[in-house]
């Protein structure tokens, strides 16, 4: 009975295993093509000229900020920056308990405005709405504390532009960020969200909040997260913007039209993966709704952000990260093989519930399966030793492929040298940190379950010249 | 056979793991290859461009000296000289372009079916007002990207004074332009666009928004010709926009007083209002500066600020102190008055809290 079941849960495994890998081949392989076509096409377009021209939909840059004030300067420098023709940065302080407001006040010299507040989206009451004497495009509203997606809520309510531009307060947008993130919605009117690459700013000189040399951290923590980012921007998301169904747009960098935010009731208060989710719900509402619409991943603009250098942080993050995906996942689970979503019905969303939110429950399982095995001696070690290896080698050639498909586009990275380091941080993953991070996914996913959604805390310690 | 499945996996893995990594080095390898040859040919281009400009070279020559490979090189470094330059300058590098072979090139890429290919080389195309481009611009013109759209309308308009109502036809069915953007279109057509325009809209029914445009493009190109329209869309139009745009246009080309301004300073319309007193700014005289006052008193803080900015254009200071010193004078009125005095002299003052429009 026992050797049965160990015998259908070993084939079940493999195959999940080369489903898994198989998809992600696949995803690859379509953001080649994609990234191929994307940088011949970018050679051919004089962004600043165009807009220059006019040529631009008005954006509203929403910084939600709660207890940033290590960071929060340098992130409104790096806004003030940035190139867009016409733009409004709204710093939304939701209820901060530290120095953000006095910091934000004292730096930009803010006064209080009389700018009308439309509560469109339902929020927390909002305290005060300051305007800057300095650069009147900054605005501050402050808030009572209510979470992330609260106010980003308030912020929708306070813009005025059609356009909406979310990011997180310690995170720095490149110059020309904008410009690039927006370009989707001027070549395709069905376009109702744009996402942009996120890239890791530890290691990097950054000066008067803009990252002005890339260069990579010499902490491993670091260096684990620079190839897993760039494995999930690069093909992960690049692959599913081929087909339509990018299900995630990064809350540290995302432009959404308002109208279609409205449309969708704005972001869910009571949800920790509140991006994900939005998205998510957009898909639902215009896929079931059978309404023209595309969600877009554009990987050339960068938002650089701070990754944390040590375990305990990074699990933090890790768990936030893995609660958010269930809670998005269960609150739009109408999409589940369901035909009239399409593709992200049919393959986007079950993708993500099989492999990356029930992902972690195979992989300790089969850890766990593989220590009893051993312990009974019921291993049969040349199959073990060949199947690990395929894992390992097929981990190793999925990180190597997003580090191709960055030598093929952007080459942030201009040493030869760290990128030699990150194929072998690439290898090196497998053993241990790929473990650690299924491991910190379970324990989410049981603390999920048991009832405990904790959005819990990040330390910051700020983008200064030890980067 | 599982085993062998395996081991075959991983041998193949394996291959293509090593031919990634292999990949990477050899893209770093030809990028930076690539760099150095495209700084080589930039540089050499660049003292070509100095001696073309000083006749030492006609341009054949220096197409003589462009190889085969090096035309992308040579399009992008003519790009930014051909949208600035006018004249003789703009000619020689017109001739370096057909010398070359480039326009030949671009004119076999302009029928390509990937569109960013075909945008880059209509948009180079039109710049050099190459009639052979016409045809390829079909496509560009009906497409809903504004990148392709946006060349080819370029390309349009560059080439003939001719292809004016193609222009129109082809912004009069898209949304998504600014005005800024359409000022920008026209004039590629130069200062000749006015009074053919002029002569469309008198005989063609077009859009609103072409009209608010055109009256933009008179503007911009200051044609006094455009008078008796402006005149007539300030007395009689029913869309307020079109109104206060007529007003500006009125305003850009400081145009003398008319009743119809007497008219728009008492609309009910608060922008109107801000236009027409603005207007009055830049077109009156010191007799009209009655008019300007009772705005001075208006509800709205614009109309107030720009009927302030207007008699201190208007009038001479003295007379303006008297309002302040009038005791009978409304407050705000004073209050706006003194601002923008303040403002006028340089000294320091406390800036207002206003509501942000």
């Amino acid at each position: 009975m026992l050797y049965q079941f160990l015998t259908f849960y070993n084939w079940g495994v493999l195959i999940y295993f080369f489903l898994l890998n198989g998809i992600y081949l696949f995803l690859t392989f379509l953001a080649y093509k994609a990234i191929r076509e994307y940088t011949h096409h970018l050679s051919s377009v004089n962004l600043k000229r165009i807009f220059e021209l006019g040529f631009y939909k008005p954006l509203t840059v929403i910084a939600p900020a709660y207890n940033e004030a290590a960071t929060i300067v340098s992130s409104v420098k790096s806004l003030l920056n940035l190139q867009y023709p016409q733009f409004e940065i709204l710093v939304v302080n939701d209820g901060s308990t530290d120095q953000t407001l006095e910091i934000l006040k004292q730096e930009f010299r803010l006064v209080p405005s009389h700018r009308v507040y439309r509560e469109k989206l339902k929020t927390q009451p909002i305290q005060a709405v300051y305007g800057s004497l300095l650069y009147p495009q900054l605005h501050v509203l402050d808030k009572q504390n209510g979470g992330k997606a609260d106010a980003l809520n308030a912020g929708v309510n306070f813009s005025q532009y059609p356009l909406l531009c979310s990011i997180d307060a310690d995170s720095l947008i490149e110059t020309e960020g904008l410009l690039r993130v927006t370009r989707p919605f001027l070549e395709d009117q069905s376009v109702i969200a744009a996402g942009g690459t996120v890239r890791i700013a530890n290691g990097c000189k950054v000066k008067n909040g803009r990252v002005t040399e890339v260069a990579l951290s010499k902490n491993s923590w670091v260096r684990f997260q620079v190839v897993e980012y760039l494995r999930a921007f690069l093909f992960g998301r690049m692959g599913w913007n081929s087909v339509n169904a990018v299900l995630v747009i990064s809350g540290a960098f995302g432009v959404f039209l308002k109208s279609a935010v409205l449309t969708v009731g704005g972001y869910r208060s009571d949800c920790i993966g509140e991006d994900m989710e939005l998205v998510v719900r957009m898909h639902r509402h215009y896929r079931l709704n059978k309404l023209p619409y595309r969600v877009v991943f554009v990987p050339d603009p960068v938002c650089w952000t701070e990754a944390p250098e040590d375990g305990q942080v990074l699990s933090k993050q890790r768990k936030r990260w893995q609660k958010g995906l269930y809670d998005s996942l269960k609150s739009n689970k109408a999409l589940f093989f369901n035909p009239r979503a399409g593709i992200v019905g049919l393959l986007a969303y079950p993708f993500f519930f099989f492999f990356e939110l029930l992902g972690p429950v195979i992989e300790i399982s089969g850890y766990c399966v593989f220590t009893y095995c051993l312990v009974m001696g019921l291993v049969n070690w040349p199959f073990a030793v060949l199947f690990l290896t395929v894992a390992v080698l097929m981990g190793v050639v999925l990180s190597a492929s997003s580090l191709l498909l960055e030598e093929l586009s952007f080459k942030r990275y201009p040493k030869t040298q760290d990128i030699l380091i990150l194929f072998l941080y690439g290898i090196l993953e497998n053993f241990g940190y790929r473990q650690l991070l299924a491991w910190w996914r379970l324990v989410a996913l049981v603390e999920y379950v048991r009832g405990k959604k904790a959005w819990g805390t990040m330390d910051r310690k700020g983008f200064t010249e030890k980067f | 056979m599982t085993l062998n499945a395996l081991r075959f996996i991983v041998f193949g893995v394996l291959i293509l793991t090593s031919l990634i990594f292999l990949s990477i080095l050899r893209l770093r390898y030809i990028a930076n290859k690539e760099t150095l040859q495209r700084r080589r040919a930039y540089c050499r281009m660049e003292a070509l461009l100095l001696s073309l400009f000083d006749d030492q070279i006609l341009a054949y020559q220096w197409a003589l000296r462009i190889h085969a490979h090096e035309l992308t090189y040579l399009q992008e470094f003519l790009l930014p000289y051909l949208e600035c330059l006018k004249g003789e300058s703009f000619d020689k590098l017109v001739a370096v372009a057909y010398h070359s072979g480039l326009v030949k090139r671009l004119l076999q890429e302009g029928r390509s079916p990937i569109a960013w290919r075909q945008a880059k080389a209509v948009y180079f195309l039109g710049l050099i007002r190459e009639p052979q481009v016409l045809p390829l611009l079909k496509p560009g013109l009906s497409s809903g990207n504004m990148f392709w759209f946006y060349p080819s309308v370029i390309a349009l308009a560059r080439n003939d004074l001719r292809n004016l109502p193609q222009v129109l036809e082809a912004l009069k069915h898209r949304s998504d332009w600014t005005e800024h953007l359409g000022v920008s279109i026209f004039a590629e057509l130069g200062e000749e666009v006015c009074p053919v325009l002029l002569a469309t809209l008198a005989q063609e029914e077009t859009s609103p928004k072409i009209v608010r445009l055109a009256f933009a493009v008179m503007a911009h190109f200051g044609y006094l010709g455009s008078e008796s329209l402006l005149n007539e869309t300030i007395l009689t139009s029913k869309d307020r926009e079109l109104r206060i745009r007529a007003l500006r246009a009125w305003s850009q080309l400081k145009l003398g007083y008319f009743e119809g301004l007497d008219l728009a300073l008492q609309d009910p319309d608060w922008e109107i209002r801000v236009a027409a007193v603005t207007a009055l700014g830049s077109s009156g005289t010191e007799d009209q500066t009655a008019l300007a006052h009772p705005l001075l008193r208006d509800s709205d803080w614009w109309v107030r600020l720009r009927a302030a900015e207007t008699m201190l254009k208007l009038c001479k200071r003295e007379e303006l102190y008297t309002i302040l010193d009038d005791p009978l004078e409304d407050l705000y009125a004073q209050d706006m008055l003194r601002y923008v005095l303040t403002r006028e002299g340089g000294a320091t003052c406390v800036i207002p809290v206003f509501d942000v429009l």
